[in-house]
């Protein structure tokens, strides 16, 4: 097991390069540069190369990528060059907005899903099981801007029961929570629901009956637990999407966070800010994919043994 | 025990009232405001160091003079203004009795300071003109001009001029701005979340309220909370339940929804934003003065009112803004929509539609690329000059792009028609995008003239005082009208929402809600 974490753990260095290479490519290659939006009326040529050359943007990409790197791999992030404030001071900030919301969309994707998942699969072909997949559907199809609004329309202008926007208390994560996690719960309603079914016409299952077992018994206790696996396995990836979620609902919902901090630093083309956050967020999903490895290895030992 | 009880009871009595009548307890009366997003996304809060504005400056700092919304300069750090006769001596006497938020004076120490600081930073063109500053007393300062520049009181009415504390600036140095912000404006600064929210409190010493509010300070409202929301449907949902008491600059989608709400108030108030469209003048076809002539006399400014802006604003017919004075050129120069006038022009220049409706000349398919940014207004904007250039037979191809990027693709020249807007209320626009050395950006007509550039360099620099700067300016708007460099399309206005708790006595004088009419405001 230890030697199957060492190499998973051994494997996010090249994929941290990899990444930084791409990400500082991809925000140099788009048209427009920082300078545009430093300088202001008046503002003469010479302005224009003084300030391209105070931020190292008149240097080569190799060079420039090199220069960031080795500041990034010592901790230093590097400075906004539109805010002028240090990125990593930035980062601290905003980065426990997206937790707090990648976490309770998480926690709300994957109760409802399995909660949909369950009772579909106990109550297939039933009304109970259409409605349940039917929402499962809405959930993923749906573009999760537009469920926010029809549920700020709801819930805040009609009901009055939740704040429309901001950050400032746990009321006004509930909505924006809701939006991202709905999204993700169609998926694990309907991975849960196939894995279960398969579950259910096991052998095993038939003698679980056989013995006397009730019906809640057999599904919570027996088929449920080996049903399992396949969740795990998408529990990282969907870290992944949930992170994405975050970041247009963060805009819809006016929160601070990763997801508005990049798309501000993008429209500006702040690219220190943009590096890190991009960073910051494709290793969040990298290590959500990381540990989804490991507990799948931790709960099926024959991908454990594989290693030994 | 009878006469404790009592004596208990009346402390009790006397905590309670003292609870209701004490000011400590009273219930703080904060007014919150939903920014509008293009204001958003502030670096700094130091007017010297900064490229940039919103209108928050104008809650935080004072300037020397305002600009009121009738077009008028009046005094407000200054008491009075003298300029000398040949225009080259400007003598400013501050106010008495000024003090910035850390308890630091105005004088004209200070005053001396922040123009010369001004000098050093990206609005250093605004007092180009001085040449030196004298301190004459405590209280009043001579500047010495290399030139007339009858302009330079107007650039003290803008948000780029209003004065930081020395002492402040001093103190704190890169921090001032982001972290402390001190001015001697009706305001304090609290807090700031980038992205987010300022906070901002009631100056309580202030009572140097200029003419343009009815208070003189200090303010009626405790403390003001600016949220930055950039969503424009989450700014209307925050406004209608109450989460906002002004919603600044109304999105036209939701306007007329704000109007029939009888719990909303809806302030409309002159704007400096003009849209209209740049051809450029380099590329084929557009290097004609009569296509382009023809081309912006197609476009019909009224229908584009209508659909995007739903009749708010005025059709522009010129290049300037409707209060500006340079704008009131000879009616022969002004741009209007007339498209039996436009095919009457093609048909002179040799154009002949083909079987699929597209002017053709010489082989050639007259087919141009129209560029907008990828927001809600400009796009639609472009949509509906696609359809208005095809009824004259023009191909048009649209593009869109992102703020950010549109401006680095001006610079490779590329572009044929781009639908733009700028929000300035002074003439000088004109030199900003039309003066030849910058093409690209900001000359997106990639203009090069030297009867142009004469006029322009007449009319910044050569003008002795502001009647001449006039009529400067209107030679040189006339000049670049006649070259149908821009199809002039909407001028539009601002429209506030007020929310029911917000009690406004009278139309703001001021050239724009933040700042002065905030003094006025009181919440229930």
């Amino acid at each position: 097991m230890w030697t199957y974490v060492v190499r998973r753990t051994l494997l996010l260095i090249p994929i941290f390069f990899i990444i930084s290479v791409v990400v500082f490519a991809l925000i140099h290659m788009v048209p427009g540069d920082p300078i545009d939006s430093l300088l202001g009326p008046g503002s003469t040529a010479a302005d224009r190369v003084e300030l391209t050359a105070a931020y190292g943007l008149d240097k080569s990409l190799p060079v420039q990528y090199v220069v960031w790197l080795k500041k990034f791999l010592t901790g230093d992030m590097g400075q906004s060059i539109i805010e002028k404030q240090p990125v990593l001071d930035m980062l601290v900030y905003n980065a426990p907005f997206t937790v707090r919301l990648g976490l309770a969309s998480l926690f709300i994707s994957f109760f409802v899903g399995i909660f949909l998942g369950i009772i579909s699969s106990a109550a297939k072909n039933t009304f109970i099981d259409y409605i349940s997949m039917i929402i499962a559907l809405l959930g993923v199809t749906v573009p999760a801007f537009w469920l926010g609004l029809i549920l700020m329309l709801i819930f805040s202008v009609t009901l009055g029961w939740f704040p429309v926007s901001g950050s400032g208390s746990l009321s006004a994560l509930v909505l924006p929570a809701v939006t991202v996690g709905l999204g993700g719960a169609g998926l694990i309603a309907r991975i849960t629901r196939v894995s279960m079914l398969e579950m259910f016409n096991k052998d095993f299952v038939l003698l679980l009956y056989a013995k006397g077992l009730s019906k809640p018994a057999i599904i919570f206790r027996h088929i449920f637990r080996n049903a399992l696996m396949p969740i795990i396995t998408i529990f990282g990836l969907r870290l992944g999407w949930i992170l994405g979620g975050a970041v247009t609902i963060e805009i819809v919902f006016s929160r601070p966070g990763v997801g508005s901090m990049l798309l501000s630093a993008l429209y500006r083309r702040d690219y220190p800010v943009v590096q890190a956050s991009l960073i910051a967020l494709t290793m969040a999903v990298i290590i959500g994919a990381f540990i989804a490895d490991i507990m799948y290895a931790y709960a099926d030992p024959r991908v454990r043994d594989a290693y030994k | 025990m009878k006469r404790l009880k009592v004596i208990l009871l009346t402390c009790l009595l006397m905590f309670a009232l003292g609870m209701l009548c004490s000011p400590l307890y009273a219930a703080e009366k904060v007014l919150t405001v939903s920014l509008d997003p293009a204001d958003a996304g502030l670096d700094t809060f130091n007017p010297i160091t900064s490229n940039r504005t919103n209108n928050i400056y104008y809650l935080i700092y004072d300037r020397l003079v305002e600009m009121g919304a009738d077009g008028v300069i009046y005094p407000h750090l200054l008491k009075s203004w003298k300029v000398s006769d040949d225009g080259l001596k400007i003598t400013f006497s501050l106010r008495e009795g000024v003090t910035f938020h850390d308890g630091s004076k105005l004088n004209a120490e200070v005053l001396k300071w922040f123009l010369e600081k001004l000098a050093t930073g990206k609005s250093k063109y605004m007092v180009a003109a001085v040449e030196s500053i004298d301190i004459k007393d405590n209280l009043t300062v001579v500047l010495n001009l290399s030139r007339p520049d009858p302009n330079i009181l107007y650039n003290f009415t803008s948000s780029f001029t209003g004065i930081p504390s020395k002492q402040a600036a001093e103190k704190y140095g890169d921090e001032f701005g982001r972290k402390y912000v001190v001015g001697t404006g009706p305001f304090e600064f609290v807090s700031w979340k980038t992205g987010d929210e300022i906070v901002l409190k009631k100056n309580l010493a202030y009572t140097w309220g200029s003419a343009l509010s009815d208070n003189q300070g200090p303010a009626k409202v405790d403390k003001v909370v600016i949220k930055e929301i950039l969503e424009d449907s989450t700014r209307f949902l925050e406004f209608k339940t109450g989460g906002v008491d002004i919603l600044e600059n109304v999105p036209t989608l939701f306007l007329a929804k704000l109007k029939a709400d009888p719990k909303a108030k809806i302030i409309t108030m002159p704007s400096s934003t003009n849209f209209h469209m740049v051809m450029n003048t380099k590329r084929e076809f557009l290097d004609n003065v009569n296509i382009r002539k023809a081309i912006a006399l197609s476009i019909d400014q009224n229908s584009i009112l209508k659909a995007v802006f739903q009749g708010n604003g005025s059709p522009a017919y010129t290049y300037l803004i409707d209060r500006l004075p340079a704008r009131k050129v000879d009616a022969k120069y002004e741009i209007h929509f007339d498209p039996a006038k436009a095919q009457e022009i093609m048909a002179a220049e040799g154009w002949k539609k083909g079987s699929d409706g597209i002017l053709t000349k010489d082989g050639k398919k007259l087919s141009l690329a129209l560029w907008s940014k990828s927001n809600s207004d400009e796009r639609k904007i472009a949509e509906i000059i696609q359809a208005e250039l095809s009824i004259l037979g023009i191909e048009v191809k649209m593009e869109q792009f992102d703020p950010s990027s549109i401006k680095a693709e001006f610079k490779k020249g590329q572009h044929d028609l781009v639908v733009r807007s700028y929000g300035w209320d002074n003439a000088d626009i004109l030199e900003w995008f039309f003066n030849s050395t910058r093409p690209g950006y900001p000359t997106v007509s990639m203009w090069h003239d030297n009867e142009s550039d004469y006029l322009m360099h007449k009319a910044m620099t050569r003008s002795k005082n502001s009647d001449e700067r006039i009529q400067n300016f209107k030679d040189y708007h006339e000049y670049l009208l006649s070259q149908y460099l821009w199809a002039p399309i909407i001028n539009t206005v601002n429209n506030h929402g007020i929310g029911s708790r917000v009690n406004m006595p009278s139309a703001p004088k001021f050239k724009i809600l933040l700042g002065p009419p905030f003094l006025d405001i009181t919440v229930d």
